[in-house]
This record gives C-alpha cells, structure tokens and sequence, in this order.
C-alpha cells in the first residue's frame, strides 16, 4: 500500500530524498499534463515541471500544516505557467482576466453532469481534448484542475490564485463554450 | 482496447510518453541525503529498536544491582593487615629476595 501523503510530506520537510521521490511519483504525470495542456508545448512543460520540482524541494518549509500538497505543487506549477505565458509574451491577453470572468451569473449547476465521471471513448477523448485546446487559458485551466486531480473549488481557487467566485464562473463558461464548439463542429 | 473510461485517464494517456523523461527530472531534483548524527543515531537504531531497548534495558539493571555494591566498597575502611601476618610476610619476602636480586628495603 502507499505511504499515506501526510507522513510523506512530513519525511520530505526533513529532506528525506526516498519522500520526495515517491511524493514526486505520485504526482509528477498529472502535473506535467496540467502544464503540457496548459502550455501546448512538451518542451516548455518539461522545464516548467522542473522548475516546479526545484522549487518545491526548496520551499517545502513554507508549506502550511493543514495544507494539501498537490495543491501546493500544482499551485507553484500554475504560477510558472503564467510566468512563462508573460516571458513569452504569447497570447498575453488571454490570461488577463475578463469581467466575464467573475461574473457570478450562470454560475454551474449543481445537478448537471459531472465531467469527470462521464466515461468517454478513445475517438470521442480525441475530438473532446481538441475542443478543450481551443478554450482560453483560464478557463482550460480551472477545467483540466477539476477533471485532472479532483480538486475542489476552493481548491482551484488557491492553485490559481483568484476568488472562489471567478473560479466558477470560468467553470461554467468553459463548459458553455465547449457545448458551443461540440454544436458548431462537424 | 476501445473501452470507455475517464477523461482523466484519457488525459493522463496522452502525455504518458513523458513518463522516462519525468523520471529523469524527478531523481534530478531529490535533495542530497544530508549525513548528520541525529540521522546515523536514527538509522543505527530504528531498524532493531526492540533489541536495542532490551540491551538498554539489561545495561541499567546491571548497573543498578552494581551501584550499591560500588558504594559498599569504596566506603569500607581499610583494616590493617594483623602483624603475625606481615612478619610472616617479611621473612618470607627476605628469604625470596636474595633469589629474585630484590632489595628488601622499603
């Protein structure tokens, strides 16, 4: 059986190499993922993940008690995930927040469909994971958090940064756009 | 295989060619064992502790059981020697002494 996270992280803030190399095990595919899907680039992930490593091995201190460790970690990842988005000056406007953003209206509902139960076949992933490219950054963002690792709201909410009401709101408007690409597609 | 399954596992699938390469970068990152004695005196005895609490253990009684005796003799007072007994001593060191090229003399 795994090593139950808490104790990990415990191992890991005395700098125990065997910790983190199964707490980066753990989490190192879903994160490079979060940041490939993000990034749209392998080579850039892979050094956004490294970088993310590297900072987590040096700040693990500061890593509160009561806080979850992958959120912490995909936490450190979005952030230089943004970082590279302004170093490279690429589509800058789209990680800048628009008032649609935080708009509270339409906010999901709570009796819809769950996209991370819904089973998908491998030609419908396909089609489905090219209409999530072509989502504005925060949106595919707080979208791949919520399918990828389960996070909460409030979760999502930390890792990027923002209000819990933005978070749903770009949520909502993620699945709205993607109805509207599945509609529109041939 | 064309089995429905999770957009996570779909996901997941997709990048999971990076899988050597994360490797690479994961066992790159692990911090340096850092060597100090807390660590050695922690690997040294959590792997026996049972053993080395026994052994801890027998030492304190032994040291215990040993301690009063410890006092009793360092505290007893040094009764002379009766003097039959050092004149018997002495002729018998006089008569050796000559043999081993000893001087008798104190």
């Amino acid at each position: 059986m795994a090593p139950y996270e808490p104790h990990l992280v415990a191992s890991a803030r005395r700098h125990e190499p065997a910790a983190w190399d199964a707490l980066l095990r753990r989490h190192q595919l879903p994160l490079y993922t979060y940041v490939a899907e993000l990034l749209r680039n392998d080579t850039a992930a892979l050094d956004v993940v490294q970088e993310t490593f590297a900072a987590a091995v040096r700040h693990i201190t500061g890593l509160r008690e009561d806080a979850k460790f992958a959120s912490w970690l995909f936490g450190i990842a979005h952030q230089k995930c943004v970082q590279h988005w302004r170093r490279t000056r690429r589509d800058d406007a789209l990680f800048t927040p628009t008032p649609e953003d935080d708009s509270p209206a339409d906010w999901p509902d709570p009796d819809g469909p769950d996209p991370r139960r819904q089973l998908i076949r491998r030609e419908e992933a396909e089609a489905f994971f090219s209409l999530v490219e072509q989502l504005p950054p925060f949106q595919r963002s707080a979208l791949l958090l919520h399918v990828l690792e389960d996070f909460s709201l409030e979760e999502i909410a930390t890792i990027t940064a923002v209000p819990l009401g933005t978070v749903k709101s770009r949520l909502h408007h993620a699945k709205r756009a993607l109805r509207r690409l599945v509609e529109t597609s041939p | 295989m064309n089995e429905p399954t999770t957009p996570r596992d779909h996901l997941l699938a997709r990048h999971a060619s990076a899988r050597p390469r994360l490797d690479a970068l994961r066992l790159a990152a692990l911090p340096s064992p850092i060597v100090s004695w807390r660590r050695f005196a922690i690997e040294l005895f959590r792997p026996h502790r049972r053993a080395w609490q026994v052994i801890a253990v027998v030492w304190l009684s032994l040291l215990a059981w040993n301690f009063p005796f410890a006092r009793t003799r360092a505290s007893a007072p040094v009764t002379p020697a009766p003097p039959e007994a050092v004149a018997a001593w002495l002729s018998q060191f006089k008569t050796h002494a000559p043999l081993a090229q000893i001087d008798p003399r104190p």
